[in-house]
């Protein structure tokens, strides 16, 4: 008797992503003798993330790999770390996420999802065709909005940016057409999707912090045996964690082979970009409490924040977010 | 089996195309055990394409276009541009019916509108009958490797390729095909050389004139394509509302009250298009689950393992294809199958895709299913067979045209 | 055929035909004017909205769904359209009866299955621009495939009304 788990992910076929799947899928066959087979759909081709959990719904498929905007409506809490200006360095998202981790995979329950843990995609960082060192250099601009994010929409809102919604998959062309000047991307997707072909600047600011992670349905785990689930969720945790340690060099790797290809790396104007990080602090603040996510998680990582940086010695003004002052004066209308 | 065997001869009996189709995919869907309410998502798919509504918008302006006084218009102005030349009509017709289809989307309006103003015009300057009615019929679907043409678009969105290069690849092939069609027409009438007129800068100055609504359509389209200031969809809106500021407001030629039908008419066209492409949707789906487009390429790299005996493959089946299909049934059908395959080989997609529309557009011309040779034969009210050997010495022409086009990867790959 | 039915039946078409010319007007206009002025807002004021791109694609599929119900009662589906060109009319209509019997059954199916679907998604809640429902906007996929099973039935009918009367006015001869 084999259950066949039919997992969707935009993950290319010959991507690193897909040898680690394939490989655990493997490893499950072998270690359930054959009682469980993971099936994996590769480069999209179920459609995209809404279509993929529309088929979940009617158990067409089971599974898929997913960002957290993907879930923006049902659990709009998973994207606290993606908040655009909230981390600067992997450091400090790795010191948040190893007291907040556990509390948002258990957000998944109530969804009928199960969780295998997240992978960091690194920073998103700036890509473009017009060097960006500072505010004035993105504004007039066209700053390529991912469908549907509306966190990233309302962030672009308070700027005062010039968003255009592409959905990823038209990002290239818009590049190439100049329908869109700017991008804030992963250096590892930048590459894998080619888009670093289309690009000349790239500024090492770190707008958002990217993760992905795999959900499987209940309903299509609760076939197995415990004991094959056990070796389900073994494999699957494993390959995530694997992925996530080795992020932060892979990250590394893919921006220098970014600039090894001639990518023109432009340096941020010294506090050009506080600023910005100090609007986008209150922005966020007030879609918290707009209802868009909850206040207390938001509250609770930036204690999480706060706390680290005090203990790595950074000056506690740069850092504090329920600081007023600073928020409360920063306003680029007033510029 | 029994049952795939029955939807085909459904389809050959005249049932619609999407509701086949819809039914093989339910019936796949019933045999893997997939709920069938998985159509109704693929469906819904059509609500998550990019560029889509550039379909609809560009349909809609191309038969504002036609219902206008602007084929006429057309017809003048390539006529004072061109008529001077020995054979001078027969090049006006291809030249008008080429950039006409570009914005009619070859769907058979071409025919229609010009062909009423070019059929009579030619008989009249003494071409033989056979001629015109192949030359008309022809140059319905000529055109269609030019921007914004519907098959364009269409297989852009189909196959996620950049729609802005095909619209660039399309430029040298499409003047291939005219050139060779142009080559054709005046060796046949060598004998009759005579100019339609002699060249006068009047009478270009008043066509231009006449035109000047009109004029800047192609560079509202490609300029603004390529300058990057709109994407293709929002180009296609541009198009429509200029296109309807025009031709109803300022120059009057369509009343308010046609307007409804108007829009109805080139809507029939594109519901039946779209719908066609949310069920087909589903049966790649089902088809890709079932893990179709892998067997297909085994059998294919046993049967051939270079490049160009791939393409040679390719083409018998596009004609066999095209015999019986449509070009907007096949793009949807069809593309998402080879396309895998294709890349084995390291045949460019883009390539492809003018190699696909290219050899589809013979289709038009073929029997039994061919909607150029049924339009003329309503059109100009002759039986279908006179049609089809009046049009066979254009058909063989096209077939020269596509060989090379297939075969000369450059001719499409060189403006990219 | 009595009187009054057929009344009402063309009542109800002239109804419908107007009604689907209506909203292919008012969706075919809308999308043009909410595309251009999308692209004006964002050239000239550098704005735009989250949702326009979402309400666009909806606009489409609506206008793809309506345009088929009037593609269906126009007889302008396409086909592979041999019988027609071919063969005498008296001798297409079994063809042509089943054919439309068929496309009438796949498109009660289709109607069926997409109203389980929309009713699945009204139970999760699902939602499009930002908080409209789901369900309100993909409710068109039952209901259009339910006028378009309406018509291939009407055009069945039809087909056997013509084929029965040609059969009559046959036999007497032999
Ligand atoms: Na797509
Ligand atoms: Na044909």
């Amino acid at each position: 008797q084999t259950t066949q788990i039919k997992i969707a992910t935009l993950a290319p076929e010959n991507s690193q992503w897909m040898s680690e799947f394939r490989a655990g899928a493997k490893e499950i066959r072998e270690r359930t003798e054959g009682r469980v087979q993971l099936k994996f759909y590769s480069g999209g081709v179920q459609g995209n993330e809404s279509k993929v959990l529309r088929k979940i719904q009617i158990g067409q498929l089971h599974g898929g790999t997913f960002a957290p905007t993907d879930f923006q409506k049902r659990f709009p809490d998973l994207n606290i770390y993606g908040l655009p200006f909230v981390f600067k360095t992997a450091d400090e998202v790795a010191y948040v996420r190893g007291f907040m981790d556990e509390k948002l995979a258990s957000g998944f329950d109530k969804l009928g999802f199960d969780t295998f843990g997240f992978a960091s995609g690194g920073f998103a960082i700036v890509m473009s065709n017009t060097p960006v060192s500072s505010y004035d250099d993105l504004k007039g601009k066209k700053v390529w909005l991912p469908e549907g994010d509306l966190i990233s929409y309302e962030a672009m809102k308070a700027l005062q940016l010039s968003p255009v919604a592409l959905p990823m998959t038209d990002v290239l062309t818009g590049l190439q057409t100049g329908l869109i000047d700017i991008v804030a991307i992963p250096p590892v997707v930048a590459l894998a999707l080619q888009w670093h072909t289309k690009v000349k600047f790239v500024t090492q600011l770190p707008v958002l912090y990217a993760m992905g992670f795999m959900a499987i349905s209940d309903r299509a785990l609760a076939k197995l045996s415990a004991d094959d689930r056990q070796v389900v969720d073994d494999v699957l945790t494993r390959i995530y964690a694997t992925v996530d340690d080795a992020s932060a060099a892979d990250s590394e790797n893919a921006l220098d082979a970014l600039l090894n290809v001639g990518l023109e790396n432009v340096e941020p104007r010294d506090g050009e970009f506080e600023k910005i990080r100090a609007i986008m602090r209150e922005n966020n603040r007030d879609m918290a409490e707009r209802g868009m996510f909850s206040t207390e998680l938001l509250d609770e990582m930036q204690q999480h924040l706060r706390d680290y940086r005090e203990k790595n010695g950074e000056a506690a003004g740069m850092s504090s977010d329920s600081s007023t002052e600073e928020s409360g004066t920063a306003s680029i209308g007033s510029r | 089996m029994a049952l795939s065997v029955l939807l085909v001869i459904l389809a050959v009996i005249g049932a619609p195309l999407f509701a086949v189709i819809a039914g093989s995919a339910m019936l796949g869907y019933y045999r893997e055990g997939i709920d069938l309410m998985a159509i109704a998502i693929e469906v819904l798919g059509i609500a998550s394409m990019p560029f889509l509504s550039a379909i609809p918008l560009f349909t809609f302006a191309g038969y504002l276009l036609s219902e206008s006084n602007a084929p006429r218009r057309l017809v003048r102005l390539t006529g004072a541009l061109l008529g001077w030349m020995p054979g001078g009509l027969a090049l006006v017709s291809l030249a008008a019916c080429a950039f006409f289809t570009a914005f009619t989307g070859a769907s058979g309006v071409t025919i229609i509108a010009l062909g009423a103003i070019l059929y009579p015009a030619l008989r009249q300057d003494g071409y033989p009958d056979n001629f015109n009615l192949g030359l008309v019929t022809t140059s319905g679907s000529l055109g269609l490797l030019f921007a914004p043409s519907l098959p364009l678009i269409l297989y852009g969105i189909v196959a996620e390729v950049s729609i802005d290069d095909l619209f660039r690849a399309g430029v040298l092939p499409g003047l291939l095909m005219l050139a060779m069609l142009s080559g054709w027409s005046l060796w046949v009438n060598r004998a009759n050389r005579k100019p339609l007129a002699s060249f006068s800068m009047k009478e270009v100055g008043g066509a231009l004139w006449e035109s000047k609504w009109e004029l800047p359509l192609p560079v509202v389209v490609l300029g603004g394509i390529y300058s990057g200031y709109f994407a293709v969809s929002e180009a296609a809106a541009i198009t429509a509302l200029y296109v309807l500021i025009v031709e109803v407001l300022i120059l009057r030629e369509i009343s308010f009250g046609k307007l409804p039908e108007v829009m109805r008419e080139s809507m029939l066209l594109v519901g039946g298009i779209l719908i066609i492409l949310g069920v087909s949707l589903a049966s790649t789906n089902y088809m890709i689950d079932a893990g179709v487009p892998q067997k297909l390429l085994s059998i294919v790299t046993e049967l051939v393992s270079s490049p160009a005996s791939f393409l040679a493959l390719l083409l018998v089946f596009l004609l066999v294809l095209g015999a019986i299909l449509d070009i907007f049934s096949a793009i949807v059908l069809v593309v998402p199958l080879i396309l895998p395959i294709a890349s084995q080989y390291g045949i460019n997609e883009v390539h492809l895709g003018i190699v696909f529309l290219a050899a589809m557009q013979l289709g038009y011309l073929t029997p039994p299913v061919g909607l150029n040779l049924f339009i003329a034969s309503y059109r100009f009210e002759k039986p279908i067979m006179t049609v089809y050997a009046a049009t066979f010495p254009f058909l063989l022409i096209l077939m020269l045209s596509v060989l090379i086009i297939t075969y000369w990867s450059d001719l499409s790959l060189l403006l990219l | 055929m009595p009187d009054r039915p057929r009344a009402l039946l063309g009542r109800l078409e002239r109804w419908g035909t107007a009604a689907e010319n209506a909203a292919l007007v008012l969706l075919l206009g809308g999308l043009m004017l909410l595309a251009v002025g999308q692209i004006i807002m964002r050239i000239f004021f550098s704005a735009g909205f989250v949702w326009v791109d979402e309400l666009l694609k909806l606009m489409v599929l609506w206008i793809a769904l309506i345009a088929s119900i009037a593609a269906s009662r126009s007889g302008r589906h396409l086909r592979i359209d041999v019988l027609s060109h071919f063969m005498p009319k008296r001798l297409a209509r079994l063809p042509m009866f089943i054919a439309e019997g068929f496309a009438a059954g796949i498109c009660g199916l289709l109607a069926w299955q997409s109203f389980r679907f929309v009713q699945l998604s009204h139970e999760f809640g699902d939602t499009v621009l930002v908080d409209t429902p789901a369900w309100v906007a993909h409710s068109i996929v039952p209901i259009a495939f339910g006028l378009m099973s309406y018509r291939f039935l009407l055009s069945m009918l039809h087909e056997a009304l013509q084929l029965i009367r040609a059969m009559l006015v046959a036999s007497p001869q032999q």
